[in-house]
């Protein structure tokens, strides 16, 4: 067995032991669960920012000049074609989201503020 | 007359994983799909967020593209694990209870939409092996890749069970010829929905700890299909690099990258050269490219 090989045998059973110290989530029982909600407790504010961003431009993550950039390089075509970023997209979203009441449930506007 | 398939990308693919995105219309074509993307759609309506704080709205808002599926005459195709959990879920529940499926009809109304129920939901997984078949992936390798990968199938995969998804990604790196090294974090969740919450937990407990896991163990790369998962490996391997507790790391791939090096497209192809969360030079260098 050469050194180095003998290093990284060394490291995985370090990490074997660290690991069965360690909590790893239980898939059957926790991960299908969100197992964030376990181990701390998330309010609808502190997800507010991240929704109203969401309610604002539409989408988690909008296009930027830097992924319209890397989307010509990879050969696509700069806007998705899927068109989740449209003008047409977000107002379904917002309509929907009316109806629902759900703007209303989170105290968020339809420009993605607050209500308060 | 041949399935047509309507992909979601989502919206962090189109925003910071293009070269999968593109992959994935490369490998889809070579292996004869009739596939395009789904048009016009809303967000997915994440479901560790929208479902926990209201779930009608969460409904609602995932009707809408099954309703744009029914229309388009596809079955629709994610390969994000939280957008096709929103999909299949909602789907599953419309199809179950009709006194659901007519109040969504109500709000879908209002813009015009009608569901009924009818679509397929499916994993690109599920497309990858359910209806192409391990087979035929294998006739149109050219290149075996000889790599030792970490895969991260992600916590929403499971959702059917370690038999359905979880086997299909290993079935298919084994066809490409990949040689899959578990870890003891395997199940893990990459801990995206946890960053909201405590980022520090989320980066070094859960995508820090596998980035370093794959490092100890010398892997080329670490092996996803979730954009919600790149997400937050991307988001962590930064983090973990400003504070230089991360050195190096082998890079983020998407299973589509590695079916497309197999096919024979070369890294330029389809833009796998931009990927910066690696060192994507020295795999290059193992596939002798």
């Amino acid at each position: 067995m050469s050194r180095k090989t003998s290093a990284v045998v060394h490291s995985v059973k370090k990490l074997l032991h660290e690991a069965s110290k360690l909590t790893v989530v239980d898939v059957s029982r926790e991960t299908l669960q969100y197992p964030w909600r376990k181990e701390i407790s998330v309010t609808p504010d502190i997800l507010k920012p991240a929704l109203s961003r969401e309610i604002r431009r539409g989408v988690v993550y909008p296009i930027n000049g830097e992924s319209l950039k890397l989307r010509q390089l990879c050969g696509l075509k700069p806007e998705p074609p899927h068109g989740q970023c449209s003008r047409k997209a977000l107002k379904s979203k917002l309509v929907l989201l009316k109806v629902c009441r759900v703007l209303d449930a989170l105290a968020l506007k339809e420009d993605g503020g607050f209500l308060y | 007359m041949k399935r047509r398939y309507g992909f979601f990308p989502g919206c962090v693919m189109p925003a910071k994983w293009p070269w999968a995105e593109k992959a994935i219309l490369l490998t889809a074509k070579r292996l004869g799909l009739n596939f395009d993307y789904l048009r016009d759609t809303v967000c997915c309506a994440r479901p560790g967020v929208w479902k926990v704080l209201d779930k009608n709205g969460w409904i609602a808002l995932t009707s809408y593209n099954l309703a744009l599926a029914r229309e388009q005459e596809v079955a629709l195709v994610d390969s994000c694990n939280g957008c096709w959990l929103s999909h299949f879920e909602v789907n599953e529940l419309l199809r179950d209870n009709p006194a659901l499926l007519a109040k969504v009809n109500e709000y879908l109304s209002t813009i015009g939409k009608f569901y009924d129920g009818s679509v397929e939901v499916k994993h690109w997984l599920q497309i990858l092996n359910e209806d192409v078949g391990l087979k035929e992936i294998q006739e149109l390798v050219k290149r075996p890749l000889r790599l030792r990968v970490v895969r991260h199938v992600g916590c929403h995969a499971r959702k059917l069970g370690d038999d359905v998804l979880p086997r299909y990604f290993d079935e298919i790196l084994e066809a490409l010829g990949v040689e899959i090294i578990d870890t003891p974090y395997d199940r893990m969740c990459c801990g995206l929905l946890l960053f909201l919450a405590d980022p520090q937990t989320s980066i070094k407990k859960r995508a820090g700890l596998k980035l370093k896991t794959a490092n100890t163990l010398e892997v080329d790369a670490v092996v996803l299909t979730c954009s919600g998962c790149f997400d937050q490996f991307s988001r962590a391997i930064t983090l973990l690099r400003e504070e230089g507790d991360l050195p190096e790391n082998p890079p983020i791939l998407h299973l589509a990258e590695l079916l497309a090096l197999a096919f024979g497209f070369s890294p330029s192809d389809f833009g796998m050269i931009y990927n910066t969360t690696g060192n994507i030079a020295k795999l290059q260098a193992k596939l002798g490219k």
